[in-house]
């Protein structure tokens, strides 16, 4: 049985947003929708401080809260262990959102896209209309839809449901990566099937100690952290009263 | 049926300038979506929730009260059981129409008779209200149409009065991410306040209905309204009691969870009304009024609480959720739904004949 996992190597992890991109790009996400994102903490005093990102995305837990809360299987499992949603059953209750530990998850609060709408150029005769530049894209509602997305998914959910990260499953099932580990410049994103013991996950959580978040919440995620990035010096002392 | 006055027209047209207006507020969230509410992907459930909460509760008090002479014998409340059914059946109505100008997709609601999940409290709930509104239906038909005895009905009809509320607190209990939500205090603090709401809103309109009429001084319905008193006065204070506690608790735990403030004002208008009731004794409106209100507050404010730490990602994205106010909208909303209520309370009350069990 194949089941899906992510590995996040922070060493590597500069940081640098690539992925929350590549995601809102494969994904048609609106403004507001990152289904990839980072969390962004600073530790220290200063003059002693330094800025930590943790990439987030849904974790594809295997006891999902989400997918145990939904009242109508909206949030659901498949069998590869990717944690899928269902816009055309989803009847926007929320409860997902409330009951998921890592707050991955998003509302459409309205009309996705309306920026792509406004009819008028934002400087007349100097830049194209949202509309001009879709024809040119070829794009579907948005210059630079993706229509790949609507294998397995509407391809721009409509106002009024929830959405999150489904690990790129159209991308997957079809042997191909999810976009953001593609397109990560450091390779921070290494994705594989945890039941493979040559896949590179395994490989890599065999090698170095994991950590996982909220892991006492006993949702068992599915994102694996490894390593951590710190060019600081560390000398030897025993600091003092 | 003796002859029945005419409501108020400056009453009636107060409920329809609210109803229009949430008409009118109706349209918007269909049309534009429901980001015109102050609320975001940190804080998801707000006034509209806890309008739907109230109104809910309500309803299973009211339930539960009409059920009381077929159930346990108490035959004070036999002549008031059959308006205490419509009340229900009006206030679960109101309650619904909270709801789903709350959910985004109102029309996908068809998903949650065809493919349920039954690990899912919100189908539970879902499922028990709508049990609950069966049995409403069921037994006012029955008394008023084919007018026969309700027993049975008012049976089940209690017992699912009583899991109803007990369901709806699961819904909160059971958020593994929101600690602040206070597990399984909520089903307990549903159950007392379903009672408190239905017993306080029943003792404000049945002396509204009797005020003015030649069965003020009846022996039976003054005999009713001291026993309402007793009840209202108890069960206020097991609520303060149980509300009470829930800042005690969190005051002396130190998850990073419960670390938010404290809104005090729920708590001092519950306390309120129960001073005003020793002030200005049982038979004044006041307490009942100040414990609606009280009541209310209270759900807002365990709901935003239970939603104020932001969690994962949401980090720093929103502004801190204790400066979240409700906006016009979120308040023509609950208003809607409350003047539903209220004008299908007065329209019940002219049109139908609800004297008896």
């Amino acid at each position: 049985m194949t089941r899906y996992a992510m590995v996040i190597d922070r060493q590597k992890c500069v940081g640098c947003g690539g992925c929350i991109l590549a995601c809102k790009n494969e994904n048609n996400l609106p403004e507001g929708i990152n289904w990839s994102y980072k969390i962004s903490e600073t530790s220290g005093t200063f003059p002693n401080v330094r800025f930590n990102y943790t990439p987030t995305l849904c974790n594809h837990c295997e006891d999902a809260p989400c997918v145990r809360g939904c009242p109508t299987t909206a949030m659901h499992k498949l069998d590869n262990g990717i944690t899928m949603h269902d816009p055309d059953k989803c009847i926007g209750c929320k409860y997902c959102m409330v009951n998921c530990p890592y707050g991955v998850i998003s509302f459409n609060w309205e009309t996705p896209h309306k920026a792509a709408e406004v009819k008028a150029p934002l400087l007349g005769e100097a830049t194209s209309t949202s509309k001009e530049m879709e024809e040119v894209a070829g794009g579907t509602g948005i210059p630079y839809y993706n229509s790949e997305r609507e294998e397995t998914l509407e391809g721009i959910r409509s106002k009024g449901v929830v959405e999150k990260c489904t690990f790129c499953d159209h991308r997957v099932k079809n042997d191909e990566l999810p976009y953001c580990v593609e397109a990560c410049p450091a390779d921070a994103r290494i994705f594989g099937d945890l039941d493979d013991p040559n896949s590179a996950v395994s490989q890599l959580l065999g090698k170095y100690e994991p950590y996982r978040l909220k892991v006492e919440s006993g949702t068992n995620p599915h994102v694996f952290y490894i390593r951590d990035f710190n060019p600081a010096e560390n000398n030897l002392k025993k600091g003092g009263i | 049926m003796a002859e029945k006055k005419d409501p108020n027209p400056i009453w009636l047209a107060t409920l329809g300038l609210f109803i229009i207006a949430g008409l009118y507020t109706t349209f918007r969230i269909v049309t534009e979506g429901h980001g015109m509410l102050s609320s975001d992907d940190q804080l998801v459930w707000t006034m509209p929730i806890a309008t739907y909460v109230f109104l809910a509760l309500m309803s299973s008090g009211f339930t539960q009260m009409a059920c009381f002479p077929d159930v346990f014998g108490l035959h004070e409340f036999k002549h008031l059981a059959r308006r205490f059914s419509f009340l229900a059946l009006s206030t679960l109505l109101a309650a619904f129409l909270a709801l789903s100008l709350e959910l985004g997709s109102v029309f996908k609601m068809v998903y949650f008779v065809f493919s349920p999940n039954l690990s899912s409290p919100i189908w539970w709930m879902g499922a028990i209200y709508s049990v609950e509104l069966v049995f409403l239906i069921g037994k006012l038909v029955k008394a008023q149409i084919l007018v026969g005895e309700t027993n049975f009905i008012s049976i089940l009809a209690s017992g699912v009065s009583i899991l109803a509320p007990l369901m709806l607190g699961a819904v909160f209990s059971m958020v593994e991410a929101r600690p602040v939500f206070f597990g399984l205090f909520m089903p307990v603090f549903f159950l007392v306040v379903s009672f408190l709401c239905g017993i306080a809103m029943a003792n404000l309109h049945t002396r509204m209905i009797y005020s003015s009429s030649e069965r003020s001084h009846d022996d039976d319905l003054v005999e009713t309204l001291d026993e309402f008193a007793k009840a209202f006065e108890f069960t206020l204070g097991i609520a303060v009691i149980l509300y009470a506690m829930r800042f005690v608790f969190k005051s002396t735990t130190f998850l990073e969870a419960f670390t938010g403030g404290f809104n005090l004002i729920p708590l001092v208008i519950l306390v309120l009304s129960f001073v005003c009731i020793k002030t200005l004794g049982p038979n004044s409106l006041i307490p009942a009024m100040l414990a609606l209100v009280g009541v209310f507050g209270c759900h807002l404010e365990w709901l935003f609480d239970g939603q104020s730490q932001a969690i994962g990602v949401y980090q720093g994205l929103f502004v801190d959720a204790s400066a979240y106010w409700s906006n016009i909208w979120e308040w023509l909303i609950a208003l809607f739904a409350i003047s539903v209520m209220l004008l299908l309370f007065t329209l019940g009350e002219k049109l139908l004949d609800l004297e008896g069990t």
